[in-house]
């Protein structure tokens, strides 16, 4: 049995936790434990290779909905989802995170410069993004890195009256090989990895990897419930991950600060496990996926498609009115393979002119309906994610669909491919020749399974609110009813936070490490 | 209990392992020591033959750009990469896919099952019994199927290749949840196994991962 101690115990090394990291012993003397599910892989590891590389993925990329017709992706690796994602870098929306104040009370997390939230000097959202926007190098890619993919998405735009924007990105000095999916060979992708648990790493923060965590510790005096630690497994280093610091084995470690960073799936599982008590129903409830529907398109040439930045630019003009982006994206052989429609020599008749694929993606923000939950299930030993898309989400996904294919069409596509198996009108698969069948969209019934949708945004199944009847943490972060219990990552949002949400998630960390860093006291510290 | 109902239970079960077939996770074969499960594992050479006639339908192993890839293969490294042979519920899965009369008279489990993991959808005819209409459906189009089939036979795996891949999708467009998910796995299985091989790779275009810029 390894037993540590420490002051402050992190779970998760993603977006939240390894930022969470860094500032706490940045800011502090404390001794910190930061513990992550999957293994220490650096850039040396990664080989460019889907198949391989799922180890990156929680589930090594197999977590999907009940119904399995979602892929339900998530980092699981040092820098969680920061490894593994596309670098898409949009700041915290401030009408949604001012709708948040006004509909669930949270607050203040104000976006005025010179603000001082909580009473304290300087803190507030705007200098909390600036922090991380300095460290990540989030910047707008240049004219010259733009591939082919993007430039027909944004004709296609063009053509159609539909204004594109550039995406800012993580990144430096990109060489454009086109797998920030599967790692970044040549650490030009700013993730945590390389920035914030780097920075904790030199500050002598306490990395603990392939650690399964059981469960939070919680000690029940009378009628309040406080948090003492966490107990759990370290599992054998997996090949190619950096050595642990600690034993393969049971793991116990106490720890008077428990923050929980383990993202929108893992954290409510983790509470839920821990029997976190739960009087309102709330963990795990009305969770947001962010379902996204891929749009590909057959060119008459062969154009750079999976080579350079993958995205690069989209579209925010139908999310006023309709909730949803066009972002551009492009898949591998094996992830394109899966999702394009049709089998045998149809399906052959897309695969093989991979070359003169193009693809760009809708990104719906969905709906919370309390009936999509994330719950614990005991004997399988994972968790179960229900998740049902809503009629008015799948109208806002037709109409999507449905612009998506004439946006191709008009970016000069010999055909537009959705990536669905079902029978539209009178076409024999869901592949479009004309603007005038595009209209079969409508058409789309959206049956689990049957259209391809995936998702990497899960996020508001822990919801923040001054209400403990609808949410489990308050502004704090803090558990309602267990003392020194924070969480702290996408799971607080109580709706979705409207964008790609890495950045959103990041600078709640700092701006959470920071506040904890001054409120010491608040928790024994 | 009998070979059918096994093989829905276990069919249902597979469902909700959730990671069945797209995942190297499920390799250890759970209640294999079971009589029930040791049956199966006899039969393992059977899901073989089912397994080969899907990569045959859902490649074009006619086409000669292919010729290098044969079922035989696919199948290696789809057990390889996913361990399909191990594993008791995908052997039995193929089994229900193969027996053509099972797609008319579903197993009372593979119902159940549906009811569980696919319950009645927003958008969906309120009918009191919605598995069973769901059911009516897809019996309506089996039988345009099985009108047209020729010659007529009673397993997938002796359907000449037309009419496989016609089968093949009638479960990708099945009303039943259960049956769309068996041919979403299967097609995941078939594709990854075969695009993540570098000799597919020349064939579609693709050049694969650019490493030679980093530093030894």
């Amino acid at each position: 049995m390894n037993t540590l101690t420490a002051d402050i115990l992190i779970v998760g090394s993603g977006a939240a936790g390894g930022v969470l990291a860094a500032t706490l012993s940045e800011l502090t003397s404390k001794s910190i434990v930061l513990l992550e599910k999957g293994g220490h892989y650096r850039h040396e590891f990664f080989d460019q290779r889907e198949l391989d590389m799922n180890v990156l993925y929680a589930g090594r990329q197999a977590r999907t909905t009940l119904d399995g017709a979602i892929p339900v992706q998530g980092g699981e690796c040092v820098g969680g989802g920061t490894t593994v994602n596309f670098a898409l870098s949009f700041d915290p929306k401030r009408d949604v995170w001012a709708g948040w104040r006004r509909d669930f009370g949270i607050g203040p997390f104000s976006f005025e410069r010179g603000a001082n939230d909580f009473g304290i000097t300087g803190l507030n959202m705007v200098s909390c993004l600036a922090d991380v926007r300095k460290r990540i190098n989030v910047h707008t890619p240049a004219d010259a890195e733009i591939n082919d993919n993007n430039r027909l998405f944004a004709a296609g735009c063009k053509a159609m009256g539909i204004p594109t924007k550039r995406f800012e990105l993580n990144m430096i000095d990109c060489i454009g090989c086109g797998y920030c999916g599967q790692g970044c060979a040549y650490d030009r992708k700013l993730s945590t990895m390389v920035t914030y648990v780097a920075d904790a790493l030199r500050r002598q923060v306490k990395l603990v990897h392939h650690c399964d965590v059981q469960a939070i510790e919680v000690v029940q005096r009378g009628s309040e419930h406080a948090a003492m630690g966490v107990r759990g497994v370290v599992r054998p280093t997996a090949r190619g991950s950096e050595k642990n610091s600690v034993e393969a084995g049971p793991l116990s470690i106490r720890a008077p600060l428990v923050i929980v960073s383990a993202g929108a799936i893992g954290t409510p599982e983790l509470l839920q496990r821990s029997n976190h008590p739960d009087p309102h129903q709330t963990i795990g409830r009305g969770l947001v996926l962010h379902p996204s529907l891929p749009i590909a398109g057959m060119f008459d040439k062969p154009i750079v498609n999976y080579r350079g930045i993958t995205g690069a630019l989209y579209s925010d003009h139908f999310y006023a009115i309709n909730g949803f982006y066009y972002e551009c994206l492009f898949d591998h052989p094996v992830a394109a393979s899966v999702a394009l429609p049709g089998i045998g020599i149809e399906h052959f008749s897309l695969m093989s002119q991979y070359s003169k694929l193009a693809g760009f993606g809708v990104m719906l923000v969905d709906a919370p309906l309390g009936t999509n939950r994330v719950t614990w299930d005991e004997s399988r030993g994972a968790p179960l994610i229900r998740y049902r898309v809503s009629e008015s989400d799948k109208e806002r996904l037709r109409t999507a669909a449905q612009t998506g294919i004439e946006i191709m069409l008009a970016a000069g596509a010999k055909e537009a491919v959705l990536t669905s198996e079902e029978q539209l009108g009178t076409l024999p698969a869901a592949r479009f020749k004309n603007r005038r069948d595009a209209a079969l969209c409508q058409r789309l019934q959206f049956l689990p399974g049957q259209t391809f949708l995936s998702s990497a945004h899960a996020q508001s199944t822990a919801k923040m609110g001054e209400d403990a009847r609808h949410s489990v943490v308050n502004s704090r972060g803090e558990s309602h009813q267990v003392r020194n219990l924070i969480v702290c990552d996408s799971s607080v949002f109580p709706t979705s936070c409207g964008v790609n949400p890495m950045l959103s998630i990041m600078t709640l960390a700092r701006y959470q490490g920071k506040r904890i860093a001054y409120e010491l006291a608040r928790y024994g510290l | 209990m009998d070979r059918r109902d096994f093989v829905a239970g276990s069919m249902a079960a597979a469902a909700a392992s959730l990671q069945w077939l797209r995942s190297t996770a499920t390799l250890a074969a759970p209640g294999a020591s079971s009589p029930a499960a040791s049956s199966l594992t006899a039969n393992a050479s059977a899901g073989q033959v089912v397994f080969d006639a899907i990569a045959r339908a859902m490649l074009p192993l006619e086409d000669p750009r292919l010729a290098a890839i044969s079922p035989a293969l696919v199948q290696r490294r789809a057990q390889t990469l996913f361990g399909l042979d191990r594993d008791p519920m995908i052997q039995s899965g193929l089994a229900l896919f193969d027996e053509l009369h099972l797609f008319q008279s579903p197993p009372p489990e593979l119902l159940t099952a549906e009811a569980a993991y696919f319950p009645l959808d927003e958008g969906e005819h309120r009918a009191p019994n919605f598995v069973a209409a769901r059911q009516a459906k897809d019996l309506k189009a089996f039988a345009l199927f099985y009108q047209k089939m020729t010659p007529k036979a009673a397993l997938f795996h002796e359907l000449h290749l037309g009419d496989a891949r016609t089968y093949c999708m009638l479960w990708a467009r099945s009303a039943l949840g259960m049956r769309r998910r068996f041919y979403q796995s299967t097609k995941s299985v078939v594709m990854a196994a075969t695009y993540s091989m570098d000799e597919v790779w020349t064939v579609i275009g693709y050049a694969g991962p650019l490493l030679h810029f980093r530093s030894p």
